[in-house]
């Protein structure tokens, strides 16, 4: 691996060999863990599904399936060549079955580049490092090079894994080239935005919901309308390779070119910034704090209102965007009614518009869940930087400290969840003219809170009980996305699909049953909540955790 | 009046390892309480289960009187703490959190909230993450010494100060006492609490190993002498209590145990004494002798 050759003394890249070494040491078990992780998904998928689809007929109504529910495409890809696989040619579907792989090596990469960039500048480790014979770039070059690595390593694995289950080797290499460069190209843009922003925390933020996720949703309305939007997409540009399907080698150049700006712009910044700053200059706060700080709540808040700023105006975004596709989706139904109504019974565009919206708000519900898991998770920084222990040792009791926490994250996952249920009733109230769909897609998003308050409430038992392993709830969390997005797809039986927290919500505006769930899932959350309570109240307070 | 803190038989363990090992601490009203060990002794963990964010295996705390768990909010009206190592909220400003700090207590003197700014130096309207360690923990001393609370437990407060802020630090623990309020102040600079301190307690491996006043540990060790004699000096190393004798011809230096000064200067006038100096013991000679080790020169920062 040329990354790693010792690099001749006195450049900005100084030493990146050695800092790229010590980043592999360092991940020497999580990179493996994320490639084994990503790459075995589709691997194993790809695996069953030789046996799964032997039949033509099998086959054949799989994607029928695929093709006519704009729930899948979204989720999935264009499917391209879907219509033309056959048993013998599997490639295309177990290609659209994997869009799940391009968000896995983007997180992979986006939180390996902040975590060894940004995050340890902010820390003060790289301080150090830079006060050693080190040129200024090779922090970020370092951690560049190991993402690179990382993610050719994963396209590897891939291209060897799909080829060596007898698909056809220029498919499979086109698909794992296409992995590396959505792969590479987020990882250069967490280096460039990691450049302008002094918090690794809202560098990460950014980079995953502002462009990961919202190139995901960019190309799911684009396949599912047929429309130009996909082109708008990292991903849609990695699907629009065609693996297995006449593929198409030019899309990846406008990776490549992606990831190469996003590199170059990251070292210009860079060059351009003082050591642990931004773009933007601090300012002078106040000498004297304002009446309303007085508390752990209006701390808490204080502390989290820009990051729930920026994750309200996010899903608001993402709502208006899911109202609009939906309104789309409605003109273009009365052209294939015929197929809708079969899927989605007889009620007509009404049905078929609240079927989508529970998929849709399902999806907003998920990336509140994520909202709420890391407010709540602020808890644990707060105990393990000490800061905990200055307010407890002021006139603050435990039980008011913690559930100030709880509370936040569940208020703030409130006002998310309000601003993306808000977004998508005002665009799809405007397209239809019904005033009324503000208030039942807003209740939609609604039913997901108790969800998200029982899923705050194992992160905080988790907390209370062994903070330790507090980062054991992500698992509960990436099981959610991984069963509601793709379960359905993948064929997953019910129970498996209901381990997934935001599916025990009832499905809300398309059926209106679900009031005892709603209860049940509420009640569920109080007493986890009271567990956490009793448990954080009877333990030590550790620091450095 | 009952003595605001009061500690016995305190154990905690943590896994293999026992962090405090019957551990007795009394602070009584109105007294600067000099609290010394090295690192890793168990002053923090002593401290941290005073606050009640630590339970104790086995033994009693007893904190103003109350549970320092049970009763932790009504006792932390009374206190103020400061941390041996401040992190604060890097978005949020020395100001704000001073106030905050104080607002959660219970509220703050305005009046002397600024002129401990002043004296401090330090420039309340920059966010935390701009200060300095030194800064950091000015931040946490002005919030602590601009409370009324009636105890102050410092941990190490003044590790990251330069002296000039250490002078203005004393003066202020000085002017709390006066008030009749009582410090625990845990420290590693020996100065430090000799200049401040009423009474100390010395702790190793979560052991109390010595505790009073000055003078009664001053009294439990070596006065430091140099003599010059006009005869030659005979028979000095052998006297009991007297260490590191070093007898050149007529002048000599040597330590004495202090329950053998009285033998010692009896037998050295009969060589005729002609000069005397004596230095009381150093609060550091006291110290390193309890951790087994010889004073060296650079052992102050031990």
């Amino acid at each position: 691996m040329s990354t790693t050759a010792p690099v001749p003394a006195g450049g900005a890249v100084t030493a990146a060999g050695t800092l790229a070494r010590f980043i592999l040491r360092q991940n020497r078990l999580r990179l493996p863990l994320w490639i084994l992780l990503a790459g075995g998904l589709v691997l194993g998928n790809a695996g069953t599904y030789a046996d799964l689809f032997s039949a033509d007929q099998a086959l054949a109504d799989r994607v029928d399936a695929v093709l006519n529910n704009p729930a899948v495409l979204a989720a999935t890809g264009p499917g391209y060549g879907l219509a033309e696989a056959t048993v013998g040619n599997l490639g295309p579907l177990v290609v659209n079955d994997s869009s799940s792989v391009f968000i896995l090596a983007a997180l992979m990469s986006v939180l390996l580049v902040v975590r060894h960039t940004r995050a340890e500048e902010e820390s003060g480790s790289t301080e150090l490092v830079r006060a050693a014979a080190v040129g200024p770039h090779a922090p970020l070059a370092a951690a560049l090079a190991v993402a690179a690595a990382a993610n050719v390593a994963l396209g590897l694995v891939l291209a060897a894994g799909l080829a060596g289950m007898g698909l056809p080797v220029a498919g499979s290499v086109a698909f794992g080239s296409s992995v590396s460069a959505v792969g590479m190209a987020f990882a250069a843009i967490a280096g460039a935005v990691g450049q302008l922003i002094q918090h690794s925390r809202a560098v990460t933020g950014i980079t995953l919901a502002g462009v990961l996720g919202l190139s995901f949703v960019l190309r799911g309305i684009g396949d599912i309308s047929g429309s130009a939007l996909s082109w708008s997409s990292p991903i849609g540009w990695a699907q629009a390779m065609r693996p297995y399907a006449q593929e198409r080698w030019w899309p990846l150049l406008f990776l490549v070119a992606l990831a190469a700006a996003g590199v170059a712009a990251a070292f210009l910044l860079g060059a351009r910034r003082d050591f642990g700053g931004g773009s933007l200059r601090p300012r002078p706060g106040r000498a004297l704090a304002s009446a309303r700080l007085r508390g752990p709540f209006s701390l808490a808040v204080r502390l989290q209102r820009g990051t729930l700023g920026a994750w309200t105006a996010g899903l608001f975004v993402l709502g208006l965007f899911g109202g609009g596709m939906v309104s789309a989706l409605d003109a273009a139904q009365t052209v294939q009614s015929d197929v809708y109504r079969q899927l989605f019974g007889g009620g007509g565009s009404e049905r078929f518009a609240d079927h989508v919206f529970v998929y849709y708000l399902r999806l907003m519900a998920l990336f509140t869940c994520v909202c709420a898991v890391l407010s709540g998770s602020r808890a644990r920084a707060e105990e393990g930087s000490g800061r905990a222990d200055a307010v407890l040792a002021a006139a603050v009791s435990r039980r008011r400290w913690v559930l100030t926490q709880l509370g936040v994250a569940v208020a703030g996952s409130a006002v998310v969840l309000l601003s993306a249920g808000l977004g998508a009733g005002l665009a799809y109230g405007a397209a239809t003219g019904e005033a009324a769909q503000v208030l039942r897609l807003v209740a939609g998003a609604y039913v997901h809170l108790p969800a998200i308050a029982l899923l705050t409430g194992i992160a905080f038992l988790l907390y209370g009980l062994a903070p330790r392993w507090s980062g054991l709830v992500w698992a509960v969390v990436a099981y959610a996305f991984f069963a509601s997005l793709f379960g359905r797809a993948l064929g997953l039986p019910g129970w498996l699909l209901g381990l997934s927290v935001v599916e025990l919500s009832p499905d809300y505006p398309e059926t209106t049953a679900g009031p005892p769930a709603l209860i049940v899932l509420t009640a569920v959350a109080l007493a986890l909540t009271v567990a956490a309570v009793r448990g954080f109240e009877r333990r030590d307070l550790h620091p450095d955790i | 009046m009952a003595d605001p803190i009061r500690l016995s038989g305190l154990v905690k363990v943590y896994g293999t390892t026992s962090a405090l090992d019957g551990l007795d601490l009394t602070v009584q009203a109105g007294e600067v309480h000099g609290f010394l060990g090295p690192n890793g002794a168990g002053k923090t963990t002593t401290i941290r289960i005073l606050l009640g964010l630590l339970r104790a295996d086995a033994g009693s705390a007893v904190l103003l009187g109350g549970d320092p768990r049970k009763n932790a909010v009504e006792l932390h009206r009374r206190i103020a703490y400061v941390p041996g190592d401040v992190t604060l909220w890097p978005a949020i400003t020395g100001g704000e959190a001073i106030d905050l700090l104080g607002r959660l207590r219970g509220g703050l003197d305005a009046r002397r909230r600024a002129s401990l700014l002043d004296r401090f130096d330090l420039d309340p309207a920059k966010k935390a993450r701009t200060y300095s360690k030194g800064n950091r923990q000015k931040v946490a001393l002005v919030a602590a010494l601009a409370s009324d609370a009636e105890l102050l437990i410092l941990d190490e407060p003044t590790s990251g100060l330069d002296p000039l802020m250490e002078a203005v630090f004393q003066d202020c623990v000085r002017q709390v006492s006066n008030e009749g309020r009582t410090v625990l102040l845990s420290s590693h600079i020996l100065g430090q609490v000799e200049a401040l301190c009423d009474r100390i307690t010395i702790i190793r491996r979560g052991r109390t190993v010595e505790s009073g006043t000055l003078a009664q540990l001053r009294h439990l060790t070596r006065t430091t002498i140099e003599i010059d004699t006009v005869e030659p000096l005979v028979g000095l190393e052998t006297l009991p209590g007297v260490h590191d004798a070093h007898i050149e011809g007529t002048h000599a230096s040597f330590d004495v145990d202090a329950e053998h000064l009285d033998t010692a200067m009896r037998h050295v006038t009969g060589f005729r004494l002609r000069g005397l100096v004596s230095r009381p013991p150093t609060l550091e000679q006291l110290f390193l002798r309890h951790y087994d080790q010889r004073p060296t020169t650079e052992g102050a920062s031990r």
